[in-house]
């Protein structure tokens, strides 16, 4: 056993979400190789801990937590393995960030298929939750550009995995939370840009129904990129007022600073705001708004001032234009002590409507409007745990208090009813909230039951298990294995599973869920209470 | 986001009260006292028909072997922990001239040793976090040595001093560190006593001590118009507080 092993088995590290309202004590460990990888299973064995795994700490929630138990940490297995920029396809390390990825690559004229709003995620974790950008109604999630991955699973084994090679594993762990296996490479098909800006189109709406009709026309004309902001605040006939940008890349020859705008210092977000404010500054100067009035105005202001900028076409370049949330340096710390979560909900297009505008409501009739509502077009895809339908997704930041909790905590359990029932779906990797009934009803016990039998197969003693994981489908994943392999022995099934139907019910439900969390360790220590019904 | 919480000497009284009220304001909560008959009773009523946001362990504090398994199962239970509040105590009837060490021991042994016990687990782990509250539920008993239960008196002034120097400590790493000094308050424990002056009931004992957490309060009285008095109580020279009618 490495010193690092035995370090980490003894000493506790505090790792937090990003949104600072999820807290662990973790045994952390420091893979630089896949055998380290191997090895963390054998300590797992040994010590009867489980194993989750950490990029760099951009959930918000508790995606890449494991309280009590192994968190590898692949800071230290961050490396670019192999780039070819004839083809585009690069090989990494999943420790790799995006920032590191696109800051190497954009010299060769490549930026990435895909990109979170902050450019400091890992490769491993946007390939594990199957993240999406502001393109995703054009270019699918980020595992639309995945060619192929190396994965530990636990047993030890070393696979690599492509779509055709074995398209069950490639379905099901992109987009499976590191619940499957360990990623220790991953290799990715770049974008070719032909130049190092985009055309940006900002346009404003005075109401909701402006702001679909907007998304409407984006998808009419084309647009790359597509994101909407919202201002929560206020109501009646402004209700959902927000702003548009589209964006479109440069064709061939179309523009004439092509080659210069593909330097890092034309890329690089200014250190400064209004020329003279070190934006480091920023949060600091935010945090005496940060309470419901002061983000009232704050989101007024936002508006107006949008209302007299430009609105013409201009150029951008790609970071500045993708990585918004990197802007503002710590913006969360606007948020601390108590922090913030992210409530990002999925909607079928006909359903979007009418659940959006009731989820604006409802926020301000308890005045627990979100500071922050990001608003994104998306297209349904073949992995199985994905979040995206063929429709909206709303994206809502709300500050936790001790005073709001239970109150925001009711209000997400709602929405979470409103979003099943209106097929929609949920995205854990930003999640601190949903219940595993409200997600069972959402994915459908057809595909969950397949992931957790897979799961099953590949790891039958669940060491891969973090907090979320604990948390959302706690004792669940068993009973859902079982359906699974019922279900795979009556049909012979293909490798993808066809997407599940996005309706309301699933059939089947019990109308009692097993006990969510581990079973005890101490002798004296009882469960409160046996059975968890669905919320 | 759920918070999450242990409260030992939850089974009566304010402890029970506290139980309650976090599972109202969001929290999951582990709930420690010996009867586990009581634990099981508070728990199935916080957890209802609802997803379970109560857990229990039956455990005497004044085992303090055993005290960190129980602690640590807790905490896997709750898949973390963000506040640990210590509000066991003893305060058994001791005659007007009675001197009994035996009783004196299991007072401290309560709301002394198993008080440390239980707040060192919990400032080790919000140490490493860079996060958390500790709260020690000690007494008004605790700011001045009355005639009527010396043991008691002191075993909360040992309390309030030890939960000092674990701010002292701890609060530079984001760690709150809250003694709560609680006036007379109508639960089992004082049941038999019959003057209690400004007596308030658990719940609104459990609130004052919710709030104080909730806005990162050191020290609370509570109620708090236990401050002033306790104020004027305490600047009081020895040799007049002796004479007057205090018990
Ligand atoms: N009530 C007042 O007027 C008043 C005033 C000032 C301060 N206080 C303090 O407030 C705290 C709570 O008092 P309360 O009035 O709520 O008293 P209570 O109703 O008697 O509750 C005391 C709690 O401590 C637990 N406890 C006692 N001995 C224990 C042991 N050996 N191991 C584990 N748990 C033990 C009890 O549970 P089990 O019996 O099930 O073990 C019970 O849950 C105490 O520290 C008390 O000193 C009370």
């Amino acid at each position: 056993m490495s010193d690092g092993t035995e370090r980490a088995l003894v000493e506790l590290e505090g790792r937090q979400g990003w949104g600072m309202s999820s807290q662990a004590l973790c045994r952390v460990l420091y893979p630089k190789h896949p055998d380290d990888v191997v090895e963390a299973f054998k300590t797992a064995e040994q010590h009867g801990l489980s194993i989750h795994c950490w990029g760099n700490g951009r959930s918000y929630g508790d995606a890449a937590l494991n309280e009590g138990n192994l968190l590898l940490d692949f800071s230290r297995m961050n490396r670019i393995i192999d780039w070819d920029k004839d083809s585009g396809i690069v090989k990494a390390q999943p420790g790799v960030t995006l920032n590191r990825l696109w800051e190497t690559l954009l010299a060769d004229g490549y930026w990435l298929p895909v990109v979170t709003g902050t450019q400091y995620t890992t490769l491993g974790g946007v390939v594990a939750v199957n993240a999406h950008g502001k393109n995703n109604f054009k270019y699918g999630p980020f595992g639309d550009h995945v060619l192929a991955f190396e994965m530990v699973t636990a047993d030890g084994q070393l696979r690599e995995v492509t779509r055709e090679s074995d398209p069950e594993l490639f379905h099901a762990a992109i987009g499976g939370f590191g619940w499957l296996g360990v990623f220790v490479s991953i290799t990715l098909q770049m974008k070719k840009v032909h130049s190092g800006r985009i055309k940006v189109l900002p346009f404003l709406e005075e109401d909701l129904e402006g702001m679909f009709r907007g998304f409407e026309r984006c998808n009419a004309e084309d647009w790359d990129y597509v994101v909407g902001w919202i201002d929560a605040f206020p109501g009646g006939r402004a209700l959902g007022r927000g702003q548009i940008h589209a964006a479109r890349y440069y064709a061939e020859g179309e523009d004439p600073e092509a080659v210069p705008s593909l330097a890092l210092d034309r890329q690089h977000l200014p250190s400064r705001f209004f020329v003279v404010i070190p934006k480091a500054w920023l949060w600091w100067l935010a945090k005496p708004f940060a309470h419901r009035w002061g983000m009232r105005l704050v989101n007024l202001a936002r508006f107006l001032s949008m209302k007299i900028g430009d609105h013409d076409v201009h150029p951008q370049e790609h970071a500045r234009f993708n990585f918004l949330l990197d802007y503002v340096p710590n913006w969360k710390w606007i948020y601390k002590p108590t922090g913030l979560i992210q409530f990002q909900f999925f909607l079928p297009k006909d359903e979007a409507r009418r659940v959006i505008r009731r989820a604006l409501e409802m926020g301000q009739e308890r005045a627990l409007e979100s500071w922050l509502v990001v608003m994104k077009r998306h297209r349904a895809d073949p992995f199985w745990l994905s979040h995206a339908v063929d429709g909206y997704s709303f994206a809502m930041d709300f500050q936790v208090t001790d005073k709001n909790r239970q109150a925001l905590w009711d209000l997400t359990q709602e929405y979470a009813e409103m979003v099943v029932k209106a097929g929609g779906r949920f995205y854990l990797a930003k999640d601190s909230t949903v219940s595993g009934a409200h997600v069972r009803r959402s994915l459908g016990d057809s595909v969950l039951g397949r992931f957790f039998a897979l799961k099953r197969r590949l790891d039958p003693n669940s060491t891969l298990m973090g907090s979320q994981l604990r948390r959302v489908f706690g004792g669940l994943g068993e009973e859902l294995a079982d359906l699974g392999d019922a279900a795979a022995k009556l049909e012979d099934t293909p490798g993808e599973p066809t997407v599940p139907a996005q309706t309301s019910e699933v059939a089947g439900l019990p109308t009692e869920l097993r006990e969510a969390a581990a079973a005890p360790t101490s002798p004296t220590l009882a469960p409160a209470e046996e059975a968890l019904p669905p919320e | 986001m759920l918070k999450r919480a242990i409260i030992v000497g939850a089974s009566s009284g304010m402890g029970e009260a506290l139980a309650r009220r976090l599972a109202r304001e969001g929290y999951k909560v582990g709930l420690v006292a010996r009867r586990q008959e009581e634990l099981d009773r508070i728990a199935g009523e916080i957890n209802g028909s609802g997803a379970p946001r109560a857990f229990t362990a039956a455990h005497d504090v004044t085992d303090t072997q055993g005290a960190r398994d129980c602690f640590d199962a807790l905490v896997q239970r709750l898949d973390g922990l963000d506040a640990l509040i210590y509000t066991a105590g003893v305060m058994p009837p001791v005659g007007a001239e009675e001197f009994d060490p035996a009783k004196d021991r299991s007072i401290v042994e309560v709301n002394v040793i198993g008080a440390m016990t239980w707040l060192d687990l919990g400032a080790e782990r919000f140490q490493i976090q860079g996060a958390g509250t500790l709260v020690g539920v000690g007494s008004v008993a605790g700011d001045r040595g009355r005639r009527g239960q010396p043991a008691y008196a002191a075993s909360k002034a040992a309390l309030h001093t030890f939960m000092e120097a674990l701010r002292n400590r701890l609060a530079t790493k984001g760690v709150q560190v809250l003694t709560i000094k609680p006036g007379p308050t109508h639960t089992p424990m004082t049941a038999d006593i019959e003057k209690m002056p400004m007596a308030i009931d658990a719940d609104q004992s459990a609130d004052g001590i919710f709030r104080a957490m909730a806005r990162g309060a050191d020290t609370a009285y509570v109620p708090i118009q236990w401050l002033p008095i306790m104020a004027v109580i305490k600047s009081i020279p020895s040799v007049v507080f002796r004479r007057m009618p205090l018990d």
